[in-house]
């Protein structure tokens, strides 16, 4: 595994789990991300971040209830982990250092 | 919230199937529901193929099954390999634009002619296959032997009851009548034309038992125990009262014939598949015995039958067939006793309901759609595979001339590691690609096609878009097409070694021997299924107009004849045989028993004594008064005219009949005496013979009779520029006295010419198959003569350069295919020949297809394909040869 670094997309997602609160489930959070973010993203794109960010430990689940709509199928509920915290924590911080690093003058009078 | 929508079965079944037990349950569920919420975006059938995509899309591996990265690894580089190879083909058939234009033209217009005639066949041996039980419902119908022989769809009225009482081992026993009548519906105060209904019968519930095809919307089937209540179809419902709820459109009221008003009790589903059972609405049986109907249909007559009296009967699952065999001889000795005073013996028979749709001798039901000639679906679907196969044949043959255009490509493959197996794949895949291409453009095609040829398309066959067998079958067809053309190619190409595939002057004729042996069967194939049907349709041509032109023997010129109702007085008919009199137009009448040619026949039994011996005979035979043989212009050999007295039985006979009572000379036969109807007859005169059947039929002998009283009445027309007069004079004479019954003029020659219909459809069919035929074939020679052209051009260049002629140049490119068609029409005379023969065996009466007929289908072709050669031959040979043979 290439260490516990996050990608955009699996960022993204992170953020989204924990918007979600307890109710992060797959469908759910290609919703919300597809509102908050105007992109078209498909089903299973999500699926396999979750999974990817599952295998990182960087999420919990559990199975939560089922409902008819779903064809009478549980979902699985994701949660942020600790280590998911400690990552996302780190990814805005390197954000924000690299950000306030930028030279007023770098990003004035731009084409 | 919405019901749940179950997304598509199959696609499910492939996703349990791929994914592993841990993420099944939870991914199924995602996808459901967002199948779910798609649905109430974009509507189901977009959403059910949306779901499919999210299934293949799901092709992954977190969620795939266990040994994983073996599966995966398989999978992926399968996706990957097809992707590069659809781009490759993509590209291949850019290059090669003029080349893919004809493969994919020539294939799409054989696919679709073939889906066209597919469909059309397919439709009519559909027919009430889907009525539940339809393997144990039998149809009763009647046999009559005798003064007479002939065949009736119906029976007479009091068999039903009998039958039901008496027979048994019977799950249910029908009864109904077939009713045309006027429509008339009433709005408030105002009365609304519906117009001449074919689709009434009047039947009891049984009919709902026996023929179980319908699903009940509203009503019950017991409310047809009451007189004055009708079931309709939901369609005709909604024809009648347009939208309106079905609940109200009960106890409206309808009104037949102007006088019998009946009360909507009911309202019943038709059923979706195809089924002669087309009966829009339903009368209850007991308003017969309640209304005037009861003249018509209500007599106990155990003698006459009307084609409109209809029995059917559902054995039960275990009867055996010969139990109802017993029984039915049963009822024929007991009808026999009933008719004992008749010269006629009646017998009944069951047709299965299989047969029902093909039987031409009983026809469907009194005014539904005809019945289907059987042979001529076999006709059409062999036709239908020879277009496919030439189509294929194209395809085969330009795939196979391409391929050695690809030995670099080969090569470079090979040398980068590429296996046969990737080799054949990417040929493989160019092929199905091109095939599906194909089929693509070839289901609108067909559709069209099917619009703008409906004259040979029965009424409601059409594509059927919405069966998921159609979809496989088609996607089936283009696999199959697409492995067929692409197999041999691929196999070949695959197959070349890459050193020598790549060295500069590779010697593709090495490689392509046995290539190039397979084009040239191919072609001439494809020639001969063309020359077979050229040389087929010429000979159905000169059939039909040989028919048509012979000589029948009597006048049928200018001849139109109709019946007067045979119910109504005599009084009448003289007060209008004395209207028409009196209509200048009209040079002659005559009153006939039956006309010379008409639909259907009868025959009888004649016995004639020579000394000891017995002869029996079955003559055919015709009745009218003394005018007959003048009005017919039908010629004596001997004897005299009959006498206009019925008591002094005489009878003419034809030429055939004294033939086959053992006379040579006609004056010989006059005077014999003959027993018929058990009473003694001498015979006055003798008739040259004259074709009063089909020419299907050789002349047999004819018997005619003096008989005062007739109804069909025949008049000649002088002058036929006076013909649409003369119907307008016939039709106010008819008005004024018998009013309110429909005339129905029949001219004399249109009923000889429907003799041949069938012969006629088949071949304007084959006309239009021979066209499409050549055009597929023309496309392929095309496309093998610009192939062969690139390949010799430094030849011809250098025969040019060395002072050969245009012509000279022009006879070494095309010579090989005038080699080929002349093979293919060695091959294809002899079996046209015989085919030619087979299918004149039909006909009493042949004319003789001179051998000119089948040269001509082989000049036909030789000169069609140098004509679509003809172009590019003539830029290849006039080319200025230094193009060909700089090299620089």
């Amino acid at each position: 595994m290439k260490g516990s670094n996050l990608g955009e997309f699996e960022e993204l997602v992170l953020l989204t789990v924990g918007i979600l609160y307890d109710n992060a489930y797959s469908v759910a959070i290609q919703r919300e991300l597809s509102k908050q973010s105007g992109r078209k993203i498909t089903i299973s794109s999500i699926h396999s971040a979750v999974y990817r960010l599952e295998e990182k430990g960087l999420l919990n689940s559990r199975m939560g209830e089922m409902s008819k709509i779903r064809g009478g199928k549980r979902k699985r509920i994701f949660t942020i982990s600790k280590a998911g915290k400690a990552a996302l924590t780190r990814a805005s911080e390197i954000r924000n250092k690299l950000r306030n690093q930028i030279p007023e003058i770098a990003l004035q009078n731009l084409s | 919230m919405k019901e749940f929508s179950p997304p598509p079965k199959l696609a499910l079944r492939l996703l349990r199937f791929y994914c592993s037990e841990k993420r099944l349950e939870e991914i199924e569920g995602d996808l459901c529901e967002v199948y779910n919420e798609f649905i109430q975006h974009r509507g189901v059938r977009y959403s059910k193929v949306f779901f499919w995509w999210l299934v293949v899309r799901n092709f992954r591996s977190y969620a795939l099954k266990g040994r994983k990265m073996k599966k995966i690894g398989l999978v992926n580089t399968f996706f990957m390999f097809l992707r590069h190879n659809v781009l490759i083909t993509w590209r291949n058939l850019l290059k090669h634009k003029t080349t893919s234009i004809i493969n994919v033209a020539g294939l799409a217009i054989g696919i679709s002619s073939f889906l066209a005639i597919y469909t059309i066949v397919q439709f009519e041996l559909d027919f009430n296959k889907e009525i539940p039980d339809a393997d144990r419902i039998y149809r009763m119908t009647t046999r009559y032997s005798g003064s007479f022989t002939a065949t009736n769809r119906g029976v007479a009225v009091p068999i039903p009851e009998y039958v039901s009482e008496t027979f048994s081992g019977l799950g249910g026993v029908t009864n109904f009548h077939n009713f045309t009548a006027t429509v008339d519906l009433m709005d408030g105060d105002r009365k609304l034309d519906m117009g001449k209904q074919d689709g009434v019968i009047l039947a009891d519930e049984s009919y709902f038992d026996v023929i179980n095809q319908y699903n009940w919307l509203v009503g019950k089937k017991e409310s047809l125990q009451q007189p004055f209540n009708v079931v309709l179809t939901s369609k005709q419902a909604n024809k009648y009262f347009g939208d309106e709820n079905y609940q109200d459109i009960i106890g409206r009221e309808i009104t037949y014939r102007d006088s019998l008003k009946v009360f909507v009790s009911g309202i019943v589903q038709e059923p979706d598949y195809n089924s002669d059972f087309a009966f829009t609405e339903f009368i209850s049986f007991p308003t017969i015995s309640n209304s005037w109907l009861k003249e018509r249909f209500g007599n106990d007559d155990w003698t006459s039958t009307n084609s409109s009296t209809q029995l059917f009967i559902k054995l039960h699952a275990q009867t055996e067939m010969e139990d109802v065999v017993r029984q039915i001889e049963n009822l024929d000795k007991f009808v026999g006793e009933k008719n004992a005073k008749l010269d006629w013996v009646q017998n009944y028979t069951l047709q299965p309901l299989a047969d029902l749709h093909y039987n031409q001798d009983h026809g469907i039901f009194d005014s539904s759609r005809s019945s289907v000639h059987k042979p001529t679906l076999t006709i059409l679907s062999v036709v239908a595979v020879f277009l496919l196969m030439i189509a294929v044949f194209n395809f085969v043959n330009l795939e196979t001339a391409q391929s050695t255009n690809k030995s670099k490509e080969v090569g470079v493959r090979k040398v980068m590691g590429g296996n046969r197996l990737n080799l054949i794949g990417r040929f493989l895949t160019e092929s199905i690609f091109i095939s599906f291409l194909a089929l693509t453009i070839s289901i609108p095609l067909a559709h069209y096609g099917l619009i703008v040829f409906d004259e040979f398309v029965p009424d409601g066959a059409a594509l059927s878009y919405s069966e998921a067998s159609f979809w496989l079958f088609l996607v089936g067809l283009a696999l199959v097409v697409g492995v067929l053309a692409g197999f041999y190619p691929s196999w070949v190409t695959s197959s070349f070694i890459p050193i020598k595939a790549l060295k500069s002057g590779f010697n593709l004729r090495s490689f392509n021997i046995r290539g190039s042996i397979l084009r040239k069967a191919l072609i001439s194939f494809q020639f001969l299924f063309s020359q077979l049907l050229i040389v087929g349709t010429l000979a159905v041509v000169f059939q039909i107009s040989y028919m048509l032109d012979k000589e029948l023997g009597f006048e049928e010129e200018g001849v139109m004849y109709f019946y007067a109702p045979w119910y109504e007085s005599e009084e009448k008919r003289n007060l209008l045989i004395n209207e028409i009199s009196s209509i200048p137009e009209i040079q002659k009448i005559s009153m006939n028993g039956n006309p010379p040619v008409m639909n259907g026949y009868s025959t009888s039994t004649v016995k004639y004594r020579d000394g000891d011996n017995e002869l029996m005979l079955n003559p055919h035979q015709k009745s009218g008064d003394t005018s007959y043989i003048h009005f017919y212009r039908i010629p004596l050999l001997a004897g005299n005219n009959l006498k206009p007295i019925e008591s002094a039985n005489e009878m003419l006979i034809n030429q055939t009949f004294m033939e086959e009572l053992g006379f040579e000379s006609p004056s010989d036969v006059v005077g014999t005496r003959l027993e018929y109807n058990k009473k003694d007859f001498v015979v006055a005169g003798v008739m040259e013979d004259f074709h009063f059947r089909s020419m299907h039929h050789p002349i047999q002998p004819l018997m005619l009779r003096y008989q005062e009283s007739n109804n069909c009445i025949a008049v000649r027309i002088a002058d036929n520029s006076q013909i649409e007069a003369c119907i307008n004079k016939l039709n106010e004479a008819w008005d004024s006295v018998y009013e309110g019954i429909p005339m129905n003029i029949q001219f004399m020659d249109e009923i000889v010419e429907k003799f041949y219909n069938t012969e006629r459809r088949a071949s304007k069919l084959t006309s239009l198959a021979t066209g499409l035929a050549i055009f597929i074939s023309c496309l392929g020679l095309i496309g093998l003569i610009s192939f062969i052209i690139v390949q010799k051009s430094k030849e011809m260049g250098i025969r040019k350069v060395l002072g050969a002629t245009i012509f000279q140049i022009g006879s070494i490119l095309s010579r090989e295919f005038v080699i080929l068609i002349t093979i293919s029409f060695l091959v294809s005379t002899p079996i046209a020949y015989y085919l030619i023969g087979e299918w004149q065996k039909d006909f009493a009466y042949r004319t003789e297809i001179s051998w000119w007929v089948y040269g001509l289908g082989g000049l036909v072709s030789v000169v069609i394909a140098l004509c679509s050669i003809f172009s590019k031959v003539w830029r290849a040979s006039t080319a200025n040869p230094v193009e060909s043979l700089r090299y620089e």
